[in-house]
């Protein structure tokens, strides 16, 4: 059966493979019909068959190799074949008389020099010849995959190796990953080729669509029964599936390679990546990374300098904080190559990313993007500069966010001894409602009991050896009070803060004036207005606003002006809110002369003070029976 | 004064590459010149005495001032040079590495030039000309460290959609310049150095770190919507600036809008509080620009 199969298969094979002549001219006989051999007449019932064919191996044993073989005299005295040098006839002479040993290393001479065409006729005529005990030589797999190769480097298409790879079983040769691998990089040749194409016509549309359901096809076919693909095959599937942008197989497969133990190759792993990221899909992105980092093989593989700062990118827009963790990870990676380098490298992550990390971590409540995000800074910086005054106070906001009063306290520290003498330092810096108004937030978080519980730490911390007085820090606390309406606690924490050695500045005037107007005692917050001017303090906007508000408290727009007025005079500029307020104190008390006087103000300072519709809404519902 | 000293030793070098005969004679020519002078005791002597001469002359008096220090005050270099014997090797080499600083303070007085030194130079991107869209100033300052650099001498360069293009730095002297191509190198090559004229850098304005950049508001907001999503920050309501772009081709464009605040304690403020944080129901993201 073999024999027949064979037999028929034969004179389809030959033309394809072969130009005709070499056969054709060395027997004078007619091209060998098989007739003679098999009768296809009733055979006599006998039902044993025939054992199979015990040669096989090669399709040519089915010819009649018991043809005096041409001699090397012969084979050199085909000059006349067209086509061929006479280096190429001694070549095939030469190699007839080889092995397959032999004909490797000739093979790996030719690869090593490029002589693709004289490997394919070396393989073709040497597949036809005899070897030493007289049987047609026998090809095996490295050798066919070095014709392979020959073929594709000389331009075939990757349905003409398929066919080659199948004809390789009749061989009784099992094509390995190697063979395929050919295959697939034929298949991304003209993937290529497709997409550099200037105009994308339906047809090469359609062609790009059938390349890739034939990989996907022959890759499924090659996991479900064939060679188990090795790391070629699936870095050169999977980048064809990511140029030709068909991500979903290109993802299973990615499943696939942690589970074979394959590696996977720079370019893949950046273009996984890539891909991954611009299809906005950042949860897959961790996953992946993840996974590789899991795999032994895969550990090392670190994406380009740029494209961590995309990922780095990606995850801060989509607040994913173990994306921007990993992307982290991988900047430290690159700063330690570049430092082991000859000559060394200093590469350096920029203050501005390290910053949008600490914003990402306080949003995602992620502690360890936190240290990662500052120990990065730290190496960046590599002891020559400090960080930026922004840079502490948002790692005060993360802190705070996360709750850990404590260590938001200590970064103030930090902060305070490097920028409080600095020389041009804002003043606002260490203003606790502003710049450190998440720590005071983080403060009051629990009521008064978080409250006492800080002051009695700062109060340790102020008789420790090393005492750290802060005045920023008291007014946190200060503010802390006034935030939750304890005006006793307040006081208290003011006077406390000359029995701590501090001298309170203008931010604790400020909170404790915020303390007594909120509580509707308007005349003690004027006194401490005065208490501060008295001492010299000057006042500042904030000041000046927190006096409107306690008048405006104590429901007394006409102070409220005369304090605007001062505030004039002082040289400060009157806030949109702080006339708006006042505006419509005066629209519900009904005071029109006021109200004059705020619209003048508004005038003069070219303020926009737009209306008052979306606070109306809600006074002027219609509340009616009707359904 | 600086360039002047600084196309001289490149001068040198070019002669000491193509030949090494014509710049022995060259040396020996002004050891000649040295030996003329006899003693002059002070460089003061030799600048006197080169202001009649010609301008290369005046070049080689320069070269002299350096070889005479290489000769007198620097025996360690000689020591460092293989053949020891070799004169112009060592002073070869003593060009290589003192020309910056040595030949600034000796060439001062008579190299005046118009402009007080200051070389201005834009540093864009190497590979797809990304610069990072989270650099401050100060890390380009700390990227060009040893350059001397003051916050005032940096500026970003946007484009009209707001991506940065290319940052440009005035340098205080051409050293500073020098030395700012070498960082450039030793901090990885990630960035490209080119010089350029004083008057781009006078037409580009800086943010200085006071504008914030709102990055995907939605196209319904209103004035009052965008102040409601800055509420309880300092702004200066009259600077809303508002801008369409379109990220990659087959994205939506997105609408951005720059506000300007009065100090950059306050944008960075407005930055912590409020960056994620919703307008209309789309979350906004921030950006300060420098």
């Amino acid at each position: 059966m073999a024999a027949k199969s064979a037999l028929l298969r034969s004179p389809t094979f030959l033309p394809k493979l072969l130009p005709p002549f070499p056969l054709r001219l060395i027997s004078t006989s007619p091209p060998l019909s098989q007739e003679p051999q098999l009768e296809p007449s009733p055979s006599p019932p006998s039902p044993t068959p025939l054992p199979p064919n015990p040669s096989t191996g090669s399709p040519f044993y089915n010819e009649n190799w018991r043809t005096p073989q041409p001699t090397a005299a012969a084979a050199a005295s085909l000059v006349p074949v067209p086509g061929q040098s006479t280096a190429a006839g001694h070549m095939m002479a030469f190699s007839q008389i080889l092995d397959l040993s032999g004909i490797m290393n000739l093979f790996a001479d030719y690869v090593a020099s490029q002589r693709w065409n004289d490997i394919k006729s070396v393989f073709e005529y040497w597949v036809r010849s005899l070897d030493e005990s007289g049987k047609p030589n026998k090809p095996d797999v490295n050798l066919f995959n070095h014709y392979l190769r020959a073929q594709l480097m000389l331009g075939a298409d990757s349905a003409e190796l398929l066919d080659l790879v199948q004809a390789m079983q009749e061989f009784a040769v099992l094509p390995n990953a190697a063979s395929y691998n050919l295959v697939f990089e034929a298949m991304v040749k003209e993937l290529e080729s497709l997409n550099n194409q200037q105009y994308e016509s339906a047809d090469s549309q359609s062609r790009k669509t059938a390349l890739v359901e034939a990989t996907t096809k022959l890759f499924d076919k090659m996991l479900a029964e064939g060679p188990l693909p090795d790391d070629g095959s699936f870095n050169l599937v999977v980048g064809l599936l990511i140029k030709a942008k068909h991500f979903d197989p290109a993802l299973t497969y990615l499943d696939l390679v942690p589970k074979y133990g394959r590696t996977l190759n720079q370019g893949v792993y950046n273009g996984c990546i890539q891909f991954l990221l611009n299809s906005n899909k950042p949860d897959t992105a961790t996953s992946f990374i993840d996974k590789c980092k899991a795999s032994a093989e895969n550990k090392n593989l670190v994406p380009t300098w740029n494209l961590c700062h995309h990922i780095a990118e990606v995850a801060f827009r989509s607040d994913n904080s173990k994306l921007a963790y990993q992307s982290l990870e991988y900047f430290a990676r690159w700063i330690e190559r570049g430092e082991k380098t000859r000559p060394q490298v200093q590469l350096s992550v920029d203050e501005g990313l390290a910053a949008a990390a600490l914003g990402t971590a306080s949003r995602t409540y992620d502690s360890k993007l936190l240290d990662g995000s500052w120990q990065i800074l730290k190496r960046s910086l590599r002891q020559k500069k400090l960080p930026n005054p922004e840079t502490y106070l948002m790692k005060i906001n993360a802190y705070a966010s996360l709750g850990q009063v404590k260590k938001a306290f200590e970064t103030l520290n930090e902060l305070e001894m490097a920028y409080r003498d600095a020389e041009n330092t804002n003043p606002e810096l260490f203003s606790p409602f502003t710049s450190l108004h998440p720590l005071v937030t983080a403060c009051c978080r629990n009521g008064f009991s978080s409250l006492d519980a800080v002051y009695l730490e700062l109060e340790k911390w102020s008789q420790a050896e090393k005492p750290y007085k802060s005045i920023a820090a008291l007014n946190c606390v200060l503010l802390g009070c006034a935030n939750i309406w304890d005006l006793d606690r307040a006081y208290e924490t003011f006077q406390a803060l000359e029995k701590l050695g501090v001298t309170p500045d203008i931010h604790s005037y400020n909170a404790l004036l915020y303390a007594f107007g909120k509580h509707q005692k308007t005349s003690e917050a004027c006194n401490v207005f005065e208490h501060l001017v008295s001492i010299g303090a000057n006042p500042n906007a904030t000041t000046y606003s927190l006096l409107v508000d306690a008048h405006l408290v104590n429901r007394d727009p006409k102070s409220a002006l005369k304090v605007i007025d001062e505030m004039v005079e002082a040289g400060f500029m009157p806030t949109k809110q702080m006339l708006k307020k006042i505006r419509r104190r005066c629209s519900r008390q009904m005071d029109y002369d006021s109200d004059d006087k705020v619209q003048n103000l508004a005038r003069n300072f070219n303020i926009r003070m737009g209306n008052e519709v979306r606070r109306e809404i809600l006074f002027n519902l219609q509340y009616s029976t009707n359904y | 004064m600086a360039e002047e000293e600084a196309s001289a030793t490149i001068e040198c070098f070019s002669l000491s590459c193509s030949s090494a005969q014509l710049l022995t004679a060259q040396v020996k020519l002004t050891l000649g010149v040295a030996r003329r002078f006899a003693s002059p005791p002070s460089n003061s002597h030799a600048r006197r005495h080169s202001s009649i001469l010609s301008t290369t002359k005046q070049q080689t008096m320069s070269k002299l001032a350096l070889i005479r220090n290489a000769l007198s005050s620097r025996p360690s270099h000689q020591l460092r040079s293989a053949q020891a014997g070799s004169l112009w090797a060592s002073s070869h080499r003593f060009l290589s590495t003192e020309a910056g600083t040595d030949g600034a303070s000796s060439g001062a007085p008579f190299f005046q030039s118009s402009s007080d030194g200051l070389v201005y130079g834009r540093i864009t991107g190497r590979v797809q000309n990304m610069l990072g869209k989270n650099m401050l100033k100060t890390d380009l300052i700390h990227h060009l460290e040893g350059s001397d650099l003051s916050f005032h001498d940096v500026k970003f360069d946007y484009n009209r959609v707001y991506f940065l293009t290319g940052v440009l730095v005035q340098f205080p002297s051409r050293s500073s310049f020098e030395n700012g191509h070498k960082q450039l190198r030793l901090k990885g090559g990630l960035f490209n150095l080119q010089k350029i004229d004083r008057s781009e850098w006078d037409i580009k304005s800086s943010y200085d770190g006071k504008a914030v950049l709102m990055e995907g508001i939605p196209f319904n907001a209103t004035q009052d919507d965008l102040e409601r999503f800055l509420s309880g920050c300092n702004y200066d309501s009259t600077s809303f600036q508002s801008v369409t772009r379109t990220e990659r081709s087959d994205s939506d464009p997105i609408r951005i809008v720059m506000v300007r605040f009065p100090t950059q304690l306050d944008a960075s403020h407005a930055y912590t509080s409020k960056n994620r944080s919703f307008c209309l129901n789309a979350p906004i993201n921030m950006r300060i620009l420098q």
